[in-house]
């Protein structure tokens, strides 16, 4: 039956205003996954990696490993991670001084541990006095010594985790904001109560997803990929490799024999693609770079003088038991590259120069050198260093260090030096980790610097390495000159130094490295900051930091010639002589400092090759 | 990578399995025992549960339209929509159940002309009835599934200070709605029989009030308690639609004592 109307009206239409108003709170709806998780989006894996023999590296489940926090504020709080703690699994908060063997170690036997997380703050100045997971002798084994053959531990400091297989997922986390908000978690529900009982539900946990496919060894991986044993193969690992990068001073077939200049361009970490390498790599290659500028620049009439060419060589993936020389002295073996072995004279290899002004070292091989052809062609390079003032000592009986220059001793005994700033063990603590960054190295910019004054900013590195790029240049004139006596004048350009050091070092995104790109190029190469050294995939693409590289090296040392556009693109039309690569370059036209666009200048790089290479049996 | 209030996974199941079968055992059960073994009422089920699918489909286009149309960033405007959207949706729902009611008159004397005897095999109470549950079931189905996929973990809420029983919370009440739905089926359509458009209003109102009270979330007392409450008026006022009687009634909880007969016998008129 029908009711009066009137009472029933206001009741529920004031609910709905009251609730109505109740609601202008500012919530809005979120999903229900936003109030369960957090997501971190600056965490960086550990990834599995594998080699002939072994898998190293971390591996997940497939849909991520759950495990629940418990920060290691001391070793000693490892025992309720793996022995009292009653909510196992747990994914320990380790932070930096405590990612070591002893800690490491223990959790990869135990069943109660779901993964690791590591906070690493790799943007400001360390305070841990060392920090290397790289082994005590890196590479060895792959070089001319035998396994365990190292002289010395030239790595000391390592811990060899690098090397180490670990069953569940090990992430960074570099970002302080992200970092605190997981130590909060910890804090608000994890920590342990009064008498270190243990805490009730719920707790803050992670889920860390980090699947990898490929299993064992590169021989299995490549087995199982491959169309003769699967009828559908599925391609789960990939070979680490990019292209070695060639400079030669002189056309390749004009001088009978050659010197090589070499360096290495990779570095890498524990974890993936955070490959800083500022000590170990970066200010090596610098210094190369500088030098083959300084030899590119002299007068022809000088050059005409050089008996022998002069090849500066980059090589990628030396991180990796040298992929790249490897390759290139495999190439050299087949007669697949510009010179066979037998046509190089010496080799000087440029390792690891960052540290202070101090004393170099030069490093060769003593058992090559016994032979006395050889090792009077050594003597010469180490006294051509020390007439170009750079004070170095050699100890004619200690080992090579790990070198690129040892692929070139497997095959022939040549004259070769490596240079140093370490005679026993590396003065770089940081090898080859995450915390090799421009922050522990020698290098403060004073804050007052905006971009283009901390771009042309010459410090007390900037000024050492060009010291010592102009020793290594006017050494490689020397060595390669007919006559050895007469003045020539051979300097390096602090300015390209500390060019190099800003763009390689802080960010690639300033007005040099903008103005050596062509219009076509690559934006990804502009970023806010460095590249990572991290060698990568090979077939992709070619690796960031080489194809930089390549622009950077062809703007040093390439000529610049008068062709219009059309001509500059396709010189074989327009019957250009002497027909090289030409590069089109849009950019700044010194002494203009604008940028203007549609003014180009044609380039004509003194023969610079990236070459593949990957060797096979590969790191995948 | 993601950090999240942790629970172990047999934790997480186990509020998966729970919540589930609080919203839908009821609704389960009556279908079961009420539903599933007349072919008829199958059919009027999952048709009831189409009505309100498409009745779901026009308000959430619109809603939809208008979110997109609006300037995304302003969260009152989209706390407002969120609120119109609901209303809208309230609205649509009873259209669609008065067009349904409409259908099934329509359906009602084609039975009549195809039986043997000149009376429909299904009264109009029990189509109100069986539509009502169909329209509950859907309407559950979408108002919670999404909150049981996440339930099944392996996190629970909580990292950023929500309560810890909002998926206890929206079991219950997805419960209490289909319930509703299956009492505002029954009134719904005999008031329309009768005529007394006022009580389709009241439907109308509680169903909007019922819709409104959820925006008292995270306050679950004020949500759940009248929701209830108004779930309880419901259910009597359905139960003397019905046909029942205080009497039947008690003769009703003195078989569950007995044991005599099942409830399912006592619902049929």
């Amino acid at each position: 039956m029908c009711r009066a109307r009137v009472r029933a009206w206001f009741f529920p239409l004031l609910l709905v205003i009251g609730s109505l108003t109740q609601s202008w709170r500012g919530v809005r709806s979120q999903a229900v996954k936003e109030k369960v998780y957090v997501t971190l989006t600056h965490a960086a894996p550990c990834v599995r990696l594998l080699n002939n023999t072994h898998q190293t590296g971390c591996q997940s489940t497939f849909r991520g490993n759950v495990g629940v926090l418990h920060l290691l504020a001391s070793p000693d709080d490892i025992s309720w991670v793996l022995e009292s703690g009653p909510h196992s699994p747990y994914v320990p908060l380790i932070p930096a001084r405590l990612f070591n063997r002893k800690v490491m170690l223990p959790l990869r036997t135990s069943t109660r541990i779901a993964g690791a997380l590591v906070m690493i703050d790799d943007k400001n100045v360390t305070s841990l006095p060392s920090f290397s997971h790289e082994k005590r002798c890196p590479n060895d084994g792959y070089g001319i010594y035998k396994p365990d053959g190292c002289d010395v531990d030239w790595n000391e400091v390592g811990t060899g985790l690098d090397f180490e297989d670990f069953p569940f997922p090990i992430f960074m986390l570099s970002d302080k904001n992200e970092t605190d908000d997981v130590i909060k978690c910890y804090e608000k529900h994890n920590k342990l109560g009064v008498n270190d009982s243990a805490p009730d539900y719920p707790l803050c946990a992670v889920q860390l997803s980090s699947h990898m496919h490929a299993v064992t060894d590169t021989v299995t991986c490549r087995r199982r990929s491959s169309l003769q044993n699967n009828l559908t193969p599925q391609v789960v690992c990939d070979p680490l490799g990019s292209s070695n990068i060639m400079n030669l001073l002189i056309p390749a077939n004009r001088t009978k024999s050659v010197v090589f200049a070499i360096t290495r361009l990779d570095s890498r970490s524990f974890f993936w693609d955070r490959s800083p390498g500022a000590g170990s790599v970066v200010t090596s290659f610098i210094t190369l770079l500088a030098a083959a500028e300084a030899l590119a620049k002299l007068p022809i009439a000088d050059i005409n003088l050089l008996e022998k060419n002069i090849a500066f060589t980059f090589f990628q993936g030396e991180a990796f038991d040298y992929i790249g020389s490897s390759r290139l002295v495999f190439d050299m073996l087949q007669n697949r590259s510009f010179f066979t072995l037998e046509e190089v004279d010496s080799v000087l290899e440029i390792g690891q120069v960052s540290r202070p002004v101090g004393d170099l070292w030069a490093h060769t091989d003593p058992i090559s050198n016994v032979d006395p052809s050889v090792n009077n062609g050594t003597e010469e390079l180490v006294t051509l260093l020390k007439n170009a003032g750079l004070n170095v000592s050699r100890d004619e009986k200690r080992k090579l260090p790990p070198a690129s220059l040892q692929q070139f001793l497997k095959y022939r005994n040549l004259s070769g030096v490596l240079l140093s700033d370490y005679q026993n063990a590396f003065q770089n603590k940081y090898y080859q980790s995450v915390l090799d960054t421009v922050s522990n190295l020698d290098l403060e910019y004073p804050s007052s610097l905006d971009t283009e004054k901390a771009l042309n900013y010459v410090g007390p590195l900037a000024a050492n390495l060009t010291r010592i790029a102009t020793g290594v240049a006017q050494t490689l004139y020397m060595k390669a000159a007919r006559s050895k006596s007469g003045d020539h004048n051979v300097t390096a350009s602090n300015i390209t130094v500390a060019r190099l050091l800003y763009s390689f070092l802080v960010k690639t995104n300033n007005s040099w490295i903008r103005s050596l790109l062509d219009k076509d190029a690559d934006k990804s190469l502009i970023v806010e900051h460095a590249l990572s050294t991290y060698v990568g995939v090979a077939f992709i693409s070619v690796n960031p930091l080489t194809r930089l590289l390549y622009m950077v090296m062809s703007n040093l040392t390439g000529k610049r010639v008068s062709l219009n556009e059309t001509a500059c693109k396709d010189p074989v039309k327009y019957h250009v002589p002497d027909q090289e690569i030409f590069t089109e370059r849009i950019g700044i036209v010194p002494p203009s400092r604008t940028p203007r666009l549609n003014l180009f200048y044609c380039l004509k790089p003194s023969k610079v090759h990236p070459e593949c290479n990957h060797h096979f049996p590969t790191h995948w | 990578m993601k950090t999240r209030g942790h629970r172990r996974k047999e934790m997480t199941l186990s509020t998966f399995f729970g919540c589930t079968f609080i919203a839908f055992g009821p609704a389960l059960a009556l279908f079961l025992f009420t539903v599933a073994k007349e072919p008829l009422r199958v059919i009027i089920l999952v048709a009831g549960a189409f009505f309100w699918l498409v009745s779901l489909l026009f308000s959430s286009l619109v809603w939809f339209i208008a979110v997109k149309a609006s300037n995304g960033d302003n969260d009152k405007l989209q706390h407002g929509l969120l609120i119109f959207g609901v209303l809208l949706s309230v609205i649509f729902q009873e259209t669609f159940r008065y067009g349904y009611y409409r259908l099934l008159r329509k359906a009602q004397e084609g039975l009549v002309s195809l039986s043997e005897d000149g009376c429909s095999p299904i009264s109009m109470k029990q189509m109100a009835y069986v539509a009502g549950l169909g329209f509950g079931i859907m309407s559950g189905a979408f108002s919670v599934v999404n909150i049981l996929a996440e339930s099944i973990g392996p996190g629970t809420i909580g990292i950023h200070g929500d309560s810890p029983y909002f998926f206890l919370t929206s079991a219950f009440m997805t419960l209490a709605v289909i319930l509703l739905h299956l009492c505002w089926g029954v009134i719904y359509f005999d008031s329309c029989d009768k005529g007394c458009w006022f009580f389709v209003l009241l439907i109308v109102i509680s169903h909007l009030l019922v819709s409104c009270l959820t925006f008292a979330n995270p306050h679950y007392e004020g949500s759940l308690i009248p929701t209830y409450g108004i779930l309880f008026g419901m259910a009597m006022w359905a139960f003397f639609t019905g046909g029942g009687t205080t009497r039947t009634f008690v003769r009703f909880l003195g078989s569950c004592f007995t044991k005599a007969q099942s409830s399912s016998n006592h619902t049929e008129n």
